[in-house]
């Protein structure tokens, strides 16, 4: 006889049960696998460059935190280290790029000689840029990153040595990096900086590598062979405090803080993804004990056919082969289908995860985690699958084919490990759904946070001018003046500006803010530099509290304003009654306060708003921007003419990140509603797994009872009395699960800490309504079969005797 | 082929053992049809399990042709059981994914004969026992009598010396339980040494000798 044929006719006969067992395994492995393979991607795989433990990211160290250093102190830290060495420094730059018709923004960065040399990588089609004499590379030739070649250059070899116009200079590509080249993350082209530091984003034609207060680029290196992370910080330490020694100004680092390229991309989300590893781990374990569980109960109703086979002289080996054949048979369907989750899961994950973490996650799960996971599976089939039919086979068969006709055989040892096993998964689900309840609720109260602006019916869209074609203040103030204004006599638009930083994207410039007649101290914040055109407050419905919005006649050559936020005001003069008052800011010019503005989350929701200064466009115009346009008739019908006005006035001027100002909110929200959103599924999943276990167990028991309850009815006992005693025997089990759930979470939940927002790790609330939640499911798949309980015929059921 | 001497099975229970079998000691020649008897509970399934070696927990001496069967380990006694003994029981327990021609070929697959030759054997039982025309069908498609026929039919197929039924006809009709009391006179006939429990006075009358016990004892014999 065919074993296997058999082994399949067996699962095919029982839909339901070889169904969920396939579902669960299949959610169990895929889950596991997917969340594992970003794991893998982001948090264990190596980088891909040459000995990347020793790659490392560079800052000054300050007692309020890490600040990027400043060009003279880079170059003086580049000639003096002896530890990290060799170090480069690169500051990421968005390009213009002119091959086609239509100029297209290219992410990228501008690059100081020795990055390459850092990061050990060689090009995979034509070469670096070369030297163009005292350390510098040649500025007139670029490399691409793989993915932009493919993409935009449709991946020929001949594209070596093609000149394309970048921001207005032509320049030659010379070089393709190889796949994962990603340093900083996003970029598809590097160009070589012209100086010994990258150039100043505002003023790329001055070399700023002289300049002592300005910290505009990261820094990287490469520790040398056997040194440590606090070697190399000492080193580097030293130098900082023979910087400060030697000026006649108060030092602004104490010393430097190393830390490796692989912390300093994924630091952040750690916590997350290990969260989110754990929550993972967790439905592996509902998954297998849900299993196990279905194979005990499946046992159970097979323990008469293991009997039969052992009087027909099948020896436990032979029983336990065909277990075992079906047990693989099963946990290979279950492993294919989770191979097909997690196939899905890592691609979905991938779309889904925080931009900063795509490129790190390989669009293929990762086979050790789906071998490792599959083995547990496989694992859990066999211990349970084989276990029981060896049990049996060595069992008192006598009794065992006696009580055999009534039904199936089951153990008193066997049922209680049963419920164990659904009380442990109720427990564990419950520990999902409290972290789950608590993330929801996060991101509910995170939400409820009033951005300080209305963001509903703005569009926003992303400039860089060229340097080659804006050379000078004038030029750039001029261009934004002039889009602005046809902006603002579009047809439906109420109201258009633009700022030098949107609020709720990534990236800061802060500035030492001097107050007139007050003396500055020590823990004096740096507010926030922001650079704004009249009409910005007005397109995001930002309040003035006091004064006035920045004006046309607020021009260079005007008296210097500026407007501050009601933080600032209070932080600095503690009162909002600060018109006319005057500050220094970036840089010696008094500035006067000709308005406050309300508070607005600058760099994220669930972060207090820090001060900020808001200077005029006009009087510091800087060479990108993001304009804010709002119209009566929503955000979506603006794009098109605000792109048609900017190529009106400069047909090659690219734009970027065009985008709804809600869709700005939402994407700041992506990281937390990435945890969320996994974790969520993961706790419904596990719910769901837990109803199907306690299910398992009810019903079971009452197949087993049948006779019993057949009994009561025919003594007199109500359809409601069976469902009554039933679901009683669901919710006790529920109660002790819910119980050790919620212990269990009491004691994990300080885990989370790190990801709430406005609510307490131990809320009280949530672990009621979890609780409330779980029982809730538990009663449904209890009185599911309670009621086919109540149903049973007294009469059918006393002649099965 | 079997002689029992002092055999006795009980279980503990508080305060003391409850015994199911005692002293029992009883000769069943080659060949013999013997029926037990009695009401229920006074031992007679157990006695029936002890003789098929299905049940290891007795004291006593138990010899099966030249085998000492209480001297054997439970390797040894399953064996012997897979070599001599083939079971009937009361609810059939044919196995309801495989059709009867698969029922019938388990016996056999666990007894390391060639497939080509099971296949043989299984369709000369199929024709013996006249059930050809079931052979694809499975158990639930069959009447309960067709059942038993299948069971008996699967249970003698390996060619047992011995055929011990519990209850054959328990679950069946007057006229399908004749049928197979027929077809067990038929094997016995034909050498098969067979020991039936029943409580029908009419089926034990098929036998050539009853064997009484009442609450674990052996209170009498009759031919």
């Amino acid at each position: 006889m065919n074993d296997l044929r058999l082994a399949l006719r067996r699962l095919a006969h029982a839909p339901l049960f070889t169904g969920v067992a396939v579902l669960t395994l299949a959610l169990g492995i895929g889950a596991n696998t997917a969340v594992f393979s970003v794991v893998n991607g982001v948090l264990i795989r190596p980088l891909p460059y040459p000995d990347e433990g020793r790659l490392v990211f560079m800052y000054g160290h300050t007692p309020d935190g890490d600040q990027n250093f400043a060009p003279s102190e880079f170059v003086r830290m580049e000639r003096e280290t002896r530890l990290v060495s060799p170090v480069a420094a690169m500051r990421e730059w968005a390009f213009n790029v002119s091959a086609g018709d239509r100029p297209e923004k290219a992410d990228g960065a501008v690059v100081t000689a020795g990055f390459f040399n850092v990061l050990g990588v060689a090009p995979e089609l034509g070469r670096l840029p070369e030297s163009s004499g005292s350390d510098r590379l040649s500025t007139s030739e670029i490399v691409i990153s793989d993915g932009y070649w493919r993409s935009h250059l449709g991946g020929r070899a001949d594209v070596i040595g093609r000149v394309i116009d970048l921001s207005g200079e032509p320049v030659a590509i010379v070089g393709v990096m190889p796949p994962g080249f990603d340093m900083p993350v996003g970029a598809q082209i590097w160009r070589p900086s012209p100086y010994a530091v990258p150039p100043h984003p505002l003023h790329p034609l001055t070399d700023p590598s002289s300049q002592s207060d300005t910290h505009f680029f990261d820094v990287i290196g490469r520790i040398r062979p056997g040194v440590t992370l606090a070697q190399g910080r000492a080193d580097l330490g030293g130098i900082m405090r023979r910087i400060a020694a030697a000026s006649s100004e108060a030092p602004l680092f104490d010393g430097a803080t190393l830390t490796t390229l692989h912390e300093d991309r994924v630091g952040e989300s750690r916590a997350a993804l290990l969260l989110l590893l754990g929550a993972a781990g967790v439905l592996l374990l509902i998954a297998s004990v849900n299993l196990a569980n279905l194979l005990l109960a499946r046992a159970a109703t097979r323990s008469r056919e293991w009997l039969v086979r052992s009087a027909l002289g099948a020896g436990r080996w032979q029983l336990a082969k065909e277990q075992l054949i079906e047990s693989l048979l099963l946990s290979t369907l279950g492993g294919v289908a989770g191979l097909l989750v997690a196939t899905w899961g890592v691609a979905s994950l991938r779309a889904f995860a925080p931009i900063e973490l795509q490129a790190l996650i390989d669009p293929a799960p990762d086979w050790r985690v789906l071998a490792f996971t599959g083995a547990v599976a496989v694992l859990t089939g066999v211990a349970f699958g084989v276990g029981p039919a060896l049990q049996s086979a060595r069992g008192d068969l006598a009794s065992g084919m006696r009580e055999g006709g009534r039904g199936s055989v089951d153990s008193r040892g066997r049922r209680r490990v049963r419920n164990t096993l659904a009380v442990s998964e109720i427990a564990l689900a419950c520990v999902l759904a409290v972290g789950a309840g608590l993330l929801v609720k996060a991101f509910i109260r995170v939400q409820q946070v009033h951005e300080g602006f209305e963001p509903s019916g703005v569009a926003t869209i992303a400039l860089t001018l060229p340097q080659a074609k804006y050379p000078d203040d004038a030029r750039r103030a001029a261009f934004t003046d002039q889009i602005l204004t046809r902006i603002n006599a579009l047809p439906g638009v109420t109201a258009a500006g633009a700022v030098s930083r949107l609020p709720l994207n990534p990236g800061a410039s802060r500035s030492d803010l001097k107050v007139e007649g007050r003396e500055q101290q020590k823990d004096d914040p740096n507010p926030d530099y922001l650079v704004a055109t009249p009409g910005y407050f007005k397109s995001l419905s930002i309040p003035l509290v006091a004064g006035r919005d920045f004006s046309d006649r607020d021009v260079a050559g005007a008296p210097a304003v500026a407007i501050v936020t009601e933080t600032t005001a209070r932080r600095f003069w503690g009162t909002t009654a600060v018109l006319g008052k005057r500050i220094q800011i970036r840089d010696d010019t008094w500035r006067e306060v000709v308005g406050v503005a309300a508070d607005v989350r600058q760099h994220a929701l669930d972060r207090q708003p820090i001060p900020a200064v808001y200077i005029a466009y006009a009087q510091d115009p800087w060479s990108f921007y993001t304009i804010t346009v709002r119209g009566s008739a929503g955000s979506a019908a603006l794009f098109a003419p605000i792109e048609r006005e900017i190529r009106s006035v400069d047909a090659d001027q690219a734009v970027f990140a065009v985008r709804s100002m809600d869709e700005v909110v939402v994407r700041s929200l992506a990281a937390r509603k990435f945890t969320l959103t996994l974790i969520g599924l993961f706790s419904t999943v596990a719910l769901l797994l837990a109803a199907v276990g306690v299910y398992g167990v009810i019903a079971y028991g009452v197949a087993q009872r049948t006779r019993e309850m057949g009994l009561r009815v025919a003594l007199g006992a109500l359809p409601s009395d069976v469902v009554r005693l039933v679901v009683r025997d669901g919710m006790l089990l529920t109660a002790s699960g819910v119980v050790a759930g919620l212990l269990a979470a009491i004691a994990l939940a300080p885990v989370l800490q790190q990801m709430l927002f406005a609510v307490e790790p131990r809320d009280p609330a949530t672990f009621a309504e979890v609780a409330v939640a779980v029982m809730m499911v538990a009663l449904l798949a209890s009185y599911l079969p309670a009621r086919r309980a109540s149903r049973v015929d007294p009469l059918e059921a006393l002649r099965e005797e | 082929m079997i002689a029992l001497k002092n055999i006795e099975k009980s279980y503990p229970i508080a305060g003391g053992r409850v015994f199911v079998l005692r002293q029992i000691t009883l000769d069943i020649k080659q060949g013999e049809f013997v029926t037990i008897m009695g009401p229920s509970g006074a031992g007679k399934s157990t006695l029936l399990a002890i003789l098929g070696m299905l049940d290891g927990a007795w004291t006593g001496e138990y010899r099966l042709k030249d085998h000492e069967v209480h001297k054997l380990d439970n390797k040894k006694r399953v064996a012997l059981h897979k070599q001599y003994v083939g079971f009937v029981f009361q609810q059939y327990h044919l196995l309801d994914d495989l059709t009867v021609a698969e029922n019938l070929d388990m016996p056999l697959s666990y007894r390391d004969i060639k497939k080509s030759e099971r296949q043989a054997i299984v369709a000369d039982t199929l024709d013996r026992f006249g059930i050809v025309g079931k052979k694809d069908l499975y158990p639930t498609q069959l009447s309960g009598g067709q059942q038993q026929l299948v069971a008996v039919a699967r249970s003698v197929i390996h060619q047992p010396a011995l055929l011990l039924a519990d209850e054959p006809t328990g679950n069946l009709h007057s006229a399908q339980g004749r049928e197979i009391m027929e077809l067990f006179r038929r094997l016995n006939g034909a050498g098969m040494t067979i020991v039936q429990v029943t409580h029908s006075e009419e089926n034990a009358k098929f036998g050539h000798r009853i064997i009484d016990l009442k609450d674990g004892w052996l209170v009498k014999e009759a031919r």
